[in-house]
């Protein structure tokens, strides 16, 4: 109350000589550079050219409390208490002299007395607040049905709400496609494969039906969610070591897609299927694997800090889950309150708690610079997992047992004697040691790969909740990182329990712990407290899963919209959240989320009514396939493909080390890129550095982020692969052999050609054009092949 | 899809044009069009090369800094060299002719002293998070300068340490990422774009595109769409940047004295001299930032041999370079930049090596609108860690993007909800380096 007096009543003639005496220079001189007006440059939304605008402060708050020295952000900066926050910075000559430090004291504990006038010109919003009525977070309603005037067009509701808003706008539906067209844009939407020659069209509902219950199917559709959960064999980031049982989890959403599990229960297992209730071993080691979606994204294993290792992959996880699930960036709550929804860092936090007490088995390998090793989780044969063909002679076993137990022995002493006395003579040099370590690493994870007798063990990447109390002995060497690792130190979250609330996402500040939980506003607050025994992540399953969440079913329906039309009804596929879009039909949107729910959550439901409409069959701007359906058509066209499933990937027989790098590793970077089988693309091996050539060079996903929508690039690039890559020119040299056989004429080779490449009979100018070219010799052909490949209509689906 | 989509992601290519209003606008220096990046994977050793210690000598064989270390002096002798008195030790003869070209940067700090890490650090300024390299980002920002050129070179790159990431693009459009010529460790010569060579003769792919553009066109006057417009386009540009790509990649072009310049013919010196020329040829023609990796500087044990060798491979071509540069009125607007993830210890480790140090290296820059002949920031009396003019990875970023005319805290690319910068939230603009 005094200092408020004190303001209005104006300053005494000491007061404001001690200001322009002892403080102005010194702001305008140290400050002013980052925080006035007159700079144009407002760091951490904090100026301090005006009197309102110091007390008003910037993102961590008032920047000064009159009276309050002790209590003033200021102080604290000039102090130096912390080197995130110390100011000035080091680069503008750090922290001031202590002379100057003891006015600003002074200054403050006697009220801040300041006479420039101004208003701050920063305009406080409270976005997550004003974000609490942002669309997403309102209940899905039940639309009702719209009658359009033209009642005969409609074959479904879709049609019925689209047709409304075409009628509303004065437009009205565009014309069909011919039977062919449809025929092929069902073949590749669902299957991501060309109509076969001699394709039955006349009946295109009952195609739906058959496609969807196809493997093909499932292989698709699979592929759109592993863009999702941001799949890789690899860890990426810094030293990129391989994750050889990452194509389990593939396989997972492959049989998902095919069984068409309930999109509920998917969301309940890839988040806690380890703590679902199972029947028997196959059904147990299935749900495991589900949980591979939390295991399987990148981290940096070079963390030389477990601690920092383990709160940033809770992280990576928090940001897989909400992103995917909820179509939120939770993430973006680590450090402070998210600034655009209305998620705090409290909730992330709570959030971080549940993942904090979960254990994550991601298996990589031990060594110098895989730190943070971990083990896999073994099953049981009785599980009946499929098992790579791969067999190590018994004999090779025992001696490379031998091997790793000597290795152990060396590595052991040599570590001791190097902590007992660090610098002295004879010391095994740095270099020496990390190949030891590493080599030692590698041999263990060998070994450990297989069964004393030779065959594999079936081992899978997944979650498992931390015990309630922590192991006794917990420090470097145990054996916490399974047999393979060199003992992983602990991170100090070793049981079930709360997150500390850390300041600015610092791992070095702890101020509390906050109670594992729910996002408060999202819950509506029926976050019932976490369970003891348990990390909390099957009640954040059941949460996400329910028909109650605002977000869930929506974020799915939109994806799945996304994946047929090319642009979600919520162009933002990813954020739902208030920096996000807003539907372009909010009824048919919560007409979709409702129905879907209502229908057991079925996606080939979803898609079948999806791509069974009217609106499906209407002319539309065609868009460029994406990478895997140009690859996989191609080899269809050429009749290479070889369509059956194939278990692991070249990566996954490559085991456990780096991709790339100088030393140890087990396949170069070169061998990721230039890999290409004949079987479909989803069965390439993908790492998080590199990906094959034929699938990056078409806008191949990102595996480094949940990516529901791909970009897509028309580049010269994409031009060089199509007309001068090894893989095009088979094709098309397989393509030209296979019409050739067809007839002996040209017109009978060319209709043959553009059937499989086009799904349809060649036009007249297409004739002409490519007559020129035939000079009925097999390079003629495999020229008017690939020039086929290169084109618009086979590029872009119709 | 919008104007601006379109112009992003279709016909225009690696020709993407650019945020050039943007530069215009933000009145940094401009002075740069383009970069060599020259790469030095592993980490030289500072103090036996551009920072020069004198108490290291004579406090060699005494404790270090860190517990149980011990110094360990550089065993090359240090000079001042031309005008500007840089000191450069004996490991470097010929560039030391061209000292009055550098500005040295002794005060470099980074943060974690591992290699991925830090190399990570160095190319996206991230090495806990995907980011857009350094290349991507100059690209994204100031577009390419031919359009029949990829704008974004990178040669030989190394395959570990964060591989492809370095010169990747992560979030921004693909267009942006690097195209790699040559891999790690192998030799420069016979190395090629990909996909540059044609399988047929000329005048056979030159029919064959024919009738890929009458289809194309075919397909147009059914349904007129500005991405099939895109589609042909890109057919002609690429026919174009094969032809283009292997004239410049020729270095049979350049006459024996300019060959020679660069040490080319010469055991040591030849491959990274081509490396060089190859830089050269590429920025000339048009392509806005190439990077030369060159390796391996991890010299943990056998220092007084690798380093000597490594530092011959690289003397020659770098003074060739920057003499080459200079005499096609090139430096001036292109940037050249020297240095590798971090430095190494003053203390010894195992009987001749140094361990990693990301307390205190040295890079230099040269060309492109930086102070030539001027030192910046300086290490301590044994060159453990910078004192005074601490420049870290994310200043070194904001002052190259300055150079070019970018402003660091301007040059956003919007993803997931929020703007990304290559500099994140740090970074400030060395202002005392730039011309």
């Amino acid at each position: 109350m005094k200092t408020i007096l004190l303001l209005i009543a104006g300053l005494s003639a000491d007061q404001a000589t001690f200001f322009e005496a002892r403080i102005r220079p010194v702001l305008a001189e140290k400050c002013y550079g980052c925080h006035s007006q007159q700079a144009g440059k407002v760091k951490g939304g904090l100026l301090l050219d005006t009197r309102a605008a110091t007390l008003q402060g910037g993102d961590n708050g008032p920047a000064i409390v009159p009276g309050d020295a002790e209590a003033s952000l200021l102080i604290q900066a000039l102090r130096w208490q912390d080197a995130d926050t110390g100011m000035p910075p080091k680069n503008k000559g750090g922290k001031l002299p202590d002379s100057v430090l003891a006015d600003f004291e002074q200054w403050v504990n006697m009220g801040a007395p300041d006479p420039r006038d101004g208003d701050s010109p920063i305009v406080k919003t409270d976005a997550p607040e004003t974000a609490k009525s942002w669309w997403a977070y309102q209940p899905v309603k039940r639309p009702e049905v719209p009658s359009p005037k033209n009642s005969t067009w409609a074959f479904n509701d879709i049609d019925r709400f689209l047709l409304a808003a075409l009628e509303q706008d004065g437009s009205e539906p565009a014309a069909d496609v011919d039977a062919a067209t449809l025929t092929r844009r069902l073949y590749l939407d669902l299957t991501g494969l060309p109509p076969p020659a001699d394709v039955d069209t006349s009946n295109p509902d009952r195609l739906i039906g058959q496609l969807l219950e196809t493997r093909q199917f499932a292989e698709r559709w699979a592929r759109h969610w592993l863009d999702v959960s941001r799949y890789a064999e690899t860890t990426g980031r810094d030293v990129n070591v391989t994750q050889p049982e990452a194509w389990r989890y593939r396989d997972y959403v492959i049989d998902a897609f095919a069984r068409d599990m309930p999109f509920d229960q998917f969301i309940r297992e890839q988040i806690a299927g380890d703590l679902l209730p199972d029947s028997g071993d196959p059904d147990r080691a299935s749900k495991l694997i589900a949980t591979g979606f939390l295991a399987i994204g990148p981290k940096g294993l070079n963390n030389t800090d477990p601690r920092q290792f383990a709160v940033d992959l809770a992280d990576e996880q928090i940001d897989a889950v909400s992103q995917a699930f909820l179509g939120l960036t939770i993430s973006c709550a680590r450090c402070h309150d998210h600034k655009f929804d209305p998620i705090t860092q409290r909730d992330y936090t709570a959030l971080a708690g549940i993942f904090l007490s979960s254990e994550t088995r991601f298996g990589t390998v031990g060594g110098v610079q895989g730190r943070n090793a971990s083990a896999l989780i073994e099953v049981p044969d009785s599980a009946g997992l499929p098992i790579l063909n791969r067999r190590m002679d018994p004999s090779e076993w025992s001696r490379k047992k031998a091997e790793f137990d000597s290795l152990t022995a060396r590595r052991d002493a040599a570590l001791a004697s190097l902590r007992r006395n660090p610098g002295a003579e004879g010391q095994m040099s740095g270099f020496e040691m990390v190949r030891l370590i590493t080599r030692t690493g590698q041999v263990g994870a060998e070994i450990d790969r297989f069964h004393p007798d030779g065959t594999l063990r079936t081992r899978v990447m997944g979650v498992l909740d931390k015990p309630v109390t922590a192991p006794e002995r917990v420090g470097r060497n145990t054996s916490l990182g399974g047999p393979n690792s060199r003992g992983r130190r602990s991170s100090g979250f070793e049981s079930i329990a709360d997150s500390p609330f850390f300041v600015r996402g610092s791992i070095d500040k702890e101020n509390g712990t906050i109670p594992r939980g729910l996002p408060e506003f999202l819950s509506r607050g029926q976050s019932a407290p976490m369970p003891s025994d348990s990390s909390g992540r099957l009640e954040l399953a059941e949460w996400i899963a329910s028909p109650d969440n605002t977000l869930t079913a929506r974020v799915i329906v939109n994806r799945v919209w996304h994946w047929i039309w090319g642009r979600g009804l919520v162009e933002s596929v990813d954020n739902f959240g208030a920096s996000g879009s807003t539907p372009s039909n909010p009824d048919l949107l919560d007409h979709l989320a409702t129905e879907f729910v209502t229908h057991g959550w079925s996606l080939k439901k979803l898609i079948q009514t999806i791509v069974g409409s009217h609106a499906y069959r209407m002319q539309r701007e065609p868009r460029r396939l994406d990478a895997e359906t140009i690859r996989d058509a191609m080899l269809a066209a050429s009749g290479a493909l070889d369509p059956s499933p194939q278990a692991g990937s070249l990566i996954a027989m490559a085991g456990d080390g780096p991709i790339g790098g100088d030393r140890f590793q087990v396949m170069p970077e070169e061998a990721v890129a230039t890999a290409n089988g004949r079987y479909r693309s989803l069965y390439l091996p993908i790492a998080r550095s590199v990906q094959p050539e034929v699938l990056s060079v078409f806008d191949f996903t990102d595996p480094n982020t949940v990516m529901g929508a791909r970009e897509t690039t028309l580049v010269a690039p994409q031009a060089l692969y199509l007309m001068n890559s090894d893989f095009v020119a088979e094709q098309a040299s397989l393509l030209a052999r296979r019409v050739m056989a067809a007839g002996e004429d040209f017109e009978t080779r060319f209709r043959h050609a553009t059937q499989l490449v086009f799904s349809r009979a060649p036009r007249a100018d297409e004739l002409a054009a490519a007559r020129r070219l035939d000079r009925g010799d097999s390079a003629s052909w495999t020229s008017i092949c690939r020039a086929l490949f290169c084109s618009a209509d086979f590029l872009f689906l119709p | 899809m919008n104007r601006r989509h379109l112009l992003q992601s279709t016909p225009l290519a690696f020709g993407w044009l650019g945020l050039s209003a943007l530069a215009a606008q933000t009145g940094p220096a401009k002075s740069a069009k383009r970069v060599i990046f020259l790469c030095m994977r592993g980490a030289p050793s500072h103090v036996d090369t551009f920072d020069y210690k004198p108490r290291l000598e004579t406090d060699s064989g005494k404790p270090g800094a860190r517990p149980g270390t011990q110094l360990l002096g550089s065993r090359w002798k240090f000079r001042r060299h031309g005008q500007s008195g840089h000191w450069i030790s004996e490991l470097f003869p010929q560039l030391a002719t061209c000292a009055d070209d550098l500005c040295v940067l002794n005060g470099m700090q980074t943060d974690l002293p591992a290699h991925p890490q830090a190399y990570l650090k160095m190319h996206t300024g991230s090495s806990q998070f995907v980011r857009p390299s350094l290349g991507a980002w100059t690209h994204y920002g100031l577009g390419s300068l031919n359009d029949n050129l990829p704008g974004f070179i990178t040669i030989t790159p190394a395959s570990g340490f964060g591989g492809a990431q370095n010169y990747g693009s992560a979030f921004l459009p693909a267009q942006h990422q690097g195209t790699r010529i040559g891999a790690d460790k192998r030799p420069i010569t016979g190395a090629e774009v990909a996909n540059l060579r044609p399988k047929i003769d000329p005048a056979g792919q030159r029919a064959e595109l024919d009738l890929v553009q009458s289809l194309n066109r075919s397909h147009l006057t059914l349904h007129a769409d500005p991405q099939v417009e895109g589609l042909i386009e890109s057919y002609e540009l690429a026919y174009r940047m094969q032809s283009e790509m292997p004239a410049v990649m020729d270095l049979t072009r350049e006459t024996e004295a300019t060959r020679q310049l660069y040490g080319i013919g010469e055991t040591v010196t030849d491959d990274f001299g081509r490396k060089c020329l190859l830089a050269r040829r590429l920025v000339e023609a048009g392509v806005r930032f190439v990077e030369i990796t060159h390796g391996d500087w991890d010299h943990h044990s056998d220092l007084g041999e690798k380093l000597p060798a490594s530092c011959a491979g690289v003397d020659k071509p770098l003074c060739g370079l920057l003499t080459d540069l200079k005499a096609r009125g090139l430096l001036k607007d292109t940037l050249v930049i020297w240095g590798g993830e971090f430095g190494r210890t003053p203390h010894v480790e195992g009987n001749d090596g140094r361990d990693h140090n990301v307390k205190a290296f040295t890079l230099w820059m040269a060309g492109g609108g930086v102070k030539a002949g001027v030192s910046h920031g300086a290490s301590d009396d044994h060159g453990y860690e910078a004192v005074s003019g601490i420049v870290t990875i994310p200043d070194w970023h904001a002052t190259i993007l300055h150079l070019l005319g970018l402003d660091h805290e301007k040059l956003t690319y919007r993803h997931a909800g929020r703007n990304f910068r290559l500099t994140d939230i740090h970074g400030s603009v060395v202002h005392d380096i730039v011309g």
